[in-house]
């Protein structure tokens, strides 16, 4: 009967969803998302993030659901533009993309690069629709518990989730977890929402309000990859015009159809925890499929089933890793951490109250995963042509280009050019460390949590009248904590240890 | 005109994390800490600041001893400097400039950092680009910015 109730609901949620996701404007959205994404995100040597990063400005002047599925759409678009670079060019947007360098460029050159395009985009729309529905039965669930969680809970699962996400992804779990640090005191500058206290902003009016995100993240990302991008003399071999035809044949077909399910799996399961969504997704469907095969020693050499299951599992990563960030507003990556930012600016409180406070933005965002999907599938398998074109714009005459739209968008955010003065600082803070062999990434995760986290430490303490052992007598705090040291002493392990050097390298190669 | 400095990447991690926790807590120390129970302003970050300055000792000391954080690889002052003078030049020149020159300065500034600069193809791309973007964010998305210099509005 529970189970009946709970089928029902869904159905009336997904209705709810697909009645909000298809209106015009918001379809009209979901497909300028998509388009622009895949635009930009083909670019190569601009991942999701910086596409992200620099897009955001754009959908601030929308109305938030549809700002929402914009961004969502330009996330899966950046996303598949990633890997087509990835398979043309061999040079993967982002470390998701990686992996799909290895056999689909090998495609490419041997001109099956068609096939391998559209096994890409086949594999990531069936991961997408499974991805689509798991989020919908998990999301009700999950911020169901999550309304139960008091101050100490959350901020155990801040804990968590943070060391999570900077644990296995990093080559240095000290440095991530400075930066992470870094990124907590960044985010507490401005007005003290308790005490009215103007914390760390030097008398300046602008930074009352807090350090703009935008201003960091397109700091960090876009203007920090530009100039490494620059350092490096690019020595690429573009296989343009031997793309050839592009429906796969009935054998690849069937190669593919397995490491495509398994790979939705293992993607959907990864996403969802706190750590790499799309990037640990793929790594892990490649290692599946490589063991699985008869033939292993075909791995790197164009066997396509290593482009469909990292593809199917990287975007059901992608699609999964939002369960967490919506239901909990924690952000498992940080392309989720730009979308929390992006609900703030509109001022919507993430967390599991907006299931139930904005329910058309919730169901309407995941009904949009599975349309924003369907678009891919059918605007890039025409539009190849198109995209292969972009990938031949020499870099030189593209970065200008990219700075000046960067510099418009953030400025149009708040009509200040203050925010432009902040891309400057962060573009240079970013390239030092980046210089020094720390990630950004997790520093932003820290500064979106950073608020947020402070608060629910002072109610938690508040509640207890500062007793600290409140974090470890609640027994769900308790565990959230325990899991946490768990994933940390785990990574000191000499057998983990290895694999996450392995992982590592692998990123480092690209 | 490039920086070599022969020091180990966890050295400065090290140093820079130090640096930013110490002076955290030094700064935070002007607000009212209160109490665990009556967090003033002061007191999460005097946490983080000093958990930032312990991690940059650790990562100092460690640095002495191990060498798998690998080393600063060379820092282009000069290229970083002039990426970056290309988005502080939208900053400055927005205002009194207006959208359509401040665009050709810009994309020319940010061209002429890379090493494959060429004027005329720059200005060309410039011009184009400060056309694309009037008609994108001023014309399409009805943003209001200053589009013609201070000289030719008035």
């Amino acid at each position: 009967m529970a189970a009946w109730d709970l089928l029902s609901a869904l159905g009336g949620n997904l209705a709810l969803g697909l009645a909000t996701a298809v209106s015009v404007q918001n379809l009209f959205y979901c497909f300028v998302g998509v388009f622009l994404g895949t635009l930009i995100g083909v670019l190569p040597g601009i991942g999701p993030v910086a596409t992200i990063a620099m897009l955001l400005p754009i959908t601030y002047a929308l109305p938030p659901t549809a700002a929402l599925i914009m961004l969502a759409g330009i996330y899966y678009g950046a996303q598949y533009g990633g890997s087509t670079t990835a398979i043309l060019v061999n040079l993967p947007g982002e470390a998701s993309s990686v992996v799909t360098c290895l056999d689909g460029y090998q495609m490419a050159r041997q001109g099956r690069a068609g096939p391998a395009l559209a096994i890409a985009a086949i594999g990531s729309f069936i991961a997408g629709t499974v991805a689509t529905l798991i989020c919908a039965l998990l999301a009700a669930p999950l911020a169901a518990v999550a309304t139960r969680f008091g101050p100490a809970e959350y901020f155990s699962l801040m804990v968590l989730g943070l060391i999570g996400a900077v644990v296995i992804a990093n080559r240095s779990v000290l440095k991530a977890i400075g930066m992470v640090l870094v990124g907590l005191i960044l985010g507490l500058v401005g007005i003290d929402v308790n005490s009215g206290a103007q914390r760390f902003t030097f008398g300046v009016t602008e930074l009352l309000d807090g350090i703009g995100f935008i201003g960091l993240a397109v700091g960090v990302f876009a203007v920090t990859e530009i100039v490494m991008n620059l350092e490096k003399k690019d020595t690429r071999e573009v296989f343009t015009d031997k793309v050839g035809k592009l429906m796969p044949s009935r054998d690849e077909f069937r190669q593919s159809a397995k490491p495509i399910a398994r790979g939705t799996l293992v993607g959907s399961v990864l996403g969802v925890l706190p750590a790499g969504g799309a990037l640990l997704a793929s790594f892990a469907s490649y290692a599946v499929e490589k063991r699985l095969a008869k033939d292993p020693s075909r791995f790197g050499k164009g066997a396509i089933e290593g482009v469909a299951g990292p593809e199917a599992a990287n975007n059901a990563g992608a699609q999964t890793s939002f369960i967490p960030m919506l239901t909990l507003g924690i952000p498992p990556n940080v392309v989720m951490a730009l979308m929390i930012g992006a609900m703030m600016l509109h001022n919507i409180q993430p967390g599991p109250q907006v299931m139930t406070k904005n329910p058309e933005l919730f169901w309407g965002l995941i009904a949009s995963m599975w349309l924003g999907n369907l678009m891919l599938v059918v605007l890039n398998l025409p539009l190849i042509g198109i995209w292969v074109r972009l990938l031949s714009v020499p870099y030189r005459l593209l970065y200008p280009a990219i700075i000046l739209f960067c510099c418009i968008g953030v400025y149009t955010l708040s009509n200040n050019t203050f925010d432009v003065r902040l891309v400057v600082l962060f573009g240079a803070v970013g390239y030092l460390f980046a210089k020094i062999g720390c990630e950004p990434a997790p520093m932003l995760l820290g500064f979106i949590l950073g608020p947020m986290m402070e608060e629910f430490f002072r109610r938690a303490l508040i509640i207890e009248r500062g007793d600290f052992r409140v974090f470890v007598e609640r027994p769900i705090s308790a565990g959230l904590l325990a899991a946490a040291l768990a994933l940390l002493v785990s990574m000191s392990l000499p057998a983990i240890a290895k694999w996450r050097q392995r992982v590592v390298a692998e990123q480092g190669k690209a | 005109m490039a920086l070599r400095i022969k020091s180990s990447q966890d050295l400065w991690t090290g140093c820079v994390f130090m640096a930013f926790g110490g002076g955290t807590v030094a700064l935070a120390q002007g607000y009212p800490l209160g109490s665990a129970a009556r967090m003033g302003p002061a007191y999460f970050p005097t946490v983080l600041g000093a958990l930032l300055a312990v991690i940059g000792l650790v990562m100092l000391v460690k640095s002495l001893g191990s060498a798998d954080g690998g080393n600063v690889d060379r820092i282009n002052v000069w290229l970083l400097l002039r990426v970056l003078l290309a988005v502080a030049a939208f900053a400055v020149l927005l205002q009194p400039l207006g959208l359509v020159v401040t665009a050709v300065v810009v994309v020319v500034l940010a061209a002429w950092a890379g090493h494959e600069f060429r004027l005329g193809e720059a200005l060309i791309s410039g011009l184009m680009l400060a056309l694309i973007s009037y008609a994108l964010f001023v014309w399409g998305l009805n943003q209001t910015m200053p589009v013609w210099p201070w000289f030719v509005a008035a």
